[in-house]
């Protein structure tokens, strides 16, 4: 009795609902866009991969030219161009002007930018141009290598949004070429560069850096790469566990440059679009620094953005890049730095580029208007200071003790380009030594007053390069 | 020989072809019914949370612990036999029925919820759910127009910063940068 009572139910709910949903007279309704999904980049289980815009027949195509990805019909594009960045930080120059040759849009993660730009942006959903911090671009070119993608423009440099944190004993100060350094970190590409830098700065081998999944539980000294706002309470100066900040980009700003780049094929076949788009990132910049608030509460009013106030925070964390910023000589040394900085921890997980991806025409075509027309006005130079907090120390010790004053100094231009603000101090053994390297260094490689003689011999090694904090 | 009980009439064989009908229209009544039940219980839970992964935990533990509870209670404990198929019975009832109950009979007040769950799982690429979801709540998703997105205009995602594409452990060897580096700002 209970199966048929059951089974009548049953049927009734089922016609009868049936019935009632599909008589109903159905209303439009506006809904949200799918966010872009990329998964991984393995295989479905059936051989195909699970990165759908890329397969491999777009990827032959692209790369032979004939792409099916959309890079528009040479000359002006008839259509908007499409932006992605990184972040609605980095987009705010193209959000609080809007402009209707220009679509902007701010997501969340490096594998949207990837999968934004392998679209294209003839897709509504893809994009023409992204908008990144260089180490994300780095860490993308291997997947993205089929579309040839090129950085063509530095738009800004962070500033103390990326962190590395020590624990207790742990400072850039002390570090020995010779012991094991321990990192953790959050997988997060700039913050991660950040500390590549800096190590690099110092003279740590690659092997004797050790990344573990989590904070360790011992006593020995450890480091942590951080983005700022990941860190409990954004607390400067203190991170999670009592760690301690040891540098951030605010101290080496040049360390992580805000960069765009877009597939070969399409700045070669919208040049002029390329420009365009550059000129009014740069204005965009200049409201941005003009009325940060303003910027801000203009942002957050839009669908899905952060608040206000996160974003004045994330805002005062970046600086647009200036007229001489546009040189593209410190374009392509940044980008092949980073690249080798990348490969050489084993990140790429591909070969040497046999050419540095990198597009200089758009960069001429700037360099001609004055500094009105970058972000901000060259910041005044900065003189030097004797003393304070030692951020790093690099010791030099060539196995047979004579110093290579050559690459000696380029280490010092590097430092220099890297840590923009900060004094150098350089100490070089042997008597009157270290006024002759350094003086030389300068007047070959036209390095800034910040870089001075230290006083006295180092105490170990061939020559010692202090970094010291700007402030 | 002993006569069945009244009581017994569930023991008695029926026919095979009732017996299949039943067990189809069963398994229909506890897929589809199960999938509206979710999506119920996951557009109640959307009223307080927008996290998907409450949504759909909760939402999951209300789906089969309500049923299993009523199970419990109607289980017969001194009479196995009389329990057979009655676990199967009260799921597929409580599926459909509170389907019923919440997409036919109360709609009105449910549709909003319906629309915002669907919504969200469209937004989380879950599009052919979502269209069911729609389906439901008696609307379809057209995407928005273009003048109603002006250039410029910002669609995705909050937050800040990147992913997870980490590199791996090693720092790299010191390199002797290039001195076509001036150094200068």
């Amino acid at each position: 009795m209970r199966s048929y009572v059951v089974f009548v139910v049953l049927v009734f709910l089922l016609i009868g609902g049936f019935y009632a949903i599909i008589t109903r007279t159905r209303e439009a309704h506006v809904a949200p866009e799918p966010e872009i999904v990329v998964a991984t980049f393995e295989d479905a289980g059936n051989g195909k991969p699970l990165y759908p815009m890329l397969d491999a027949s777009a990827l032959d195509a692209a790369a032979d030219g004939s792409s099916t990805l959309d890079a528009g019909p040479p000359g002006k594009l008839a259509r908007p161009l499409r932006v992605a960045a990184l972040g609605w930080d980095v987009a705010a120059p193209g959000l609080v002007e809007p402009a209707a040759s220009l679509q902007v849009t701010a997501v969340d993660a490096t594998s949207d930018i990837e999968s934004r730009i392998g679209r294209g942006g003839g897709d509504p959903d893809g994009a023409d141009i992204a908008v990144v911090p260089l180490a994300s671009f780095v860490a993308s070119y291997e997947k993205l290598k089929a579309l040839q993608p090129e950085v063509f423009l530095v738009v800004g440099w962070s500033r103390g949004r990326e962190v590395i944190l020590g624990s207790s004993g742990a400072t850039l100060g002390k570090l020995s070429r010779t012991e094991e350094v321990r990192v953790t970190s959050g997988g997060i590409e700039a913050p991660t560069m950040l500390a590549l830098v800096a190590f690099d700065a110092v003279g740590v081998a690659p092997d004797k850096v050790r990344v573990l999944p989590f904070a360790p539980d011992d006593k020995k000294p450890f480091f942590v790469m951080a983005d700022r706002a990941s860190l409990d309470g954004g607390t400067v100066g203190a991170g999670p566990s009592g760690q301690k900040v040891v540098l951030t980009s605010a101290d080496a700003a040049r360390a992580v440059p805000l960069v765009a780049f877009a597939a070969r094929s399409f700045l070669d076949a919208h040049p002029e679009d390329v420009t365009s788009f550059a000129k009014q990132w740069f204005s965009g910049n200049v409201g941005v620094r003009a009325d940060a608030a303003g910027a801000s509460r203009k942002i957050a009013a839009m669908p899905k953005a952060p608040e206000a106030v996160f974003l004045l925070e994330r805002l005062g964390q970046m600086e647009p890049a200036a007229a001489d910023d546009l040189a593209p000589e410190l374009l392509q040394e940044l980008v092949r730095h980073e690249m080798e900085l990348w490969r050489a921890a084993g990140s790429s997980g591909g070969t040497a580029v046999s050419a540095l991806p990198v597009a200089t025409a758009t960069l001429t075509a700037l360099a001609k208007p004055g500094p009105a027309d970058a972000g901000a006005k060259p910041a005044p130079a900065i003189g030097p200071k004797r003393g304070g907090n030692v951020l790093l120390v690099r010791r030099e010790s060539p196995p047979d003790g004579k110093l290579d004053e050559e690459a000696f100094g380029a280490t010092l231009a590097w430092l220099a380009t890297v840590f923009d603000r900060s004094t150098i101090r350089v100490t070089v053994k042997g008597t009157g030594r270290t006024h002759a390297v350094v003086s030389a260094a300068i007047e070959r490689l036209h390095l800034p007053a910040r870089v001075i003689e230290g006083e006295g011999q180092p105490a170990t090694g061939a020559a010692t390069i202090e970094v010291l904090a700007a402030l | 020989m002993a006569r069945l009980r009244d009581e017994d009439d569930d023991l008695k064989k029926k026919p095979n072809a009732f017996v299949l009908a039943h067990g189809i229209v069963k398994a229909i009544a506890i897929v589809v019914g199960g999938f509206g039940t979710m999506v119920a219980f996951m557009s109640l839970v959307g009223i307080v949370t927008g996290n998907g992964y409450a949504r759909l935990v909760i939402a999951a533990l209300l789906s089969i612990g309500i049923p299993a509870f009523l199970t419990d209670r109607f289980l017969p404990k001194e009479d196995p036999l009389r329990a057979l198929g009655l676990p199967t019975d009260v799921f597929a009832l409580f599926y459909l029925g509170f389907t019923f109950l919440y997409v036919v009979l109360c709609h009105a007040g449910t549709k909003s919820l319906l629309v915002r769950e669907a919504d969200r799982e469209r937004q989380a690429a879950w599009v052919m759910p979502a269209r069911v979801v729609y389906f439901f709540a008696a609307t379809y998703p057209v995407p928005a127009p273009a003048s109603a997105t002006p250039a410029g205009k910002a669609s995705t995602a909050p937050s800040m910063s990147a992913a997870p594409s980490a590199p791996t452990p090693s720092a790299p060897a010191p390199s002797a940068p290039s001195p076509s580096t001036s150094g200068s700002k």
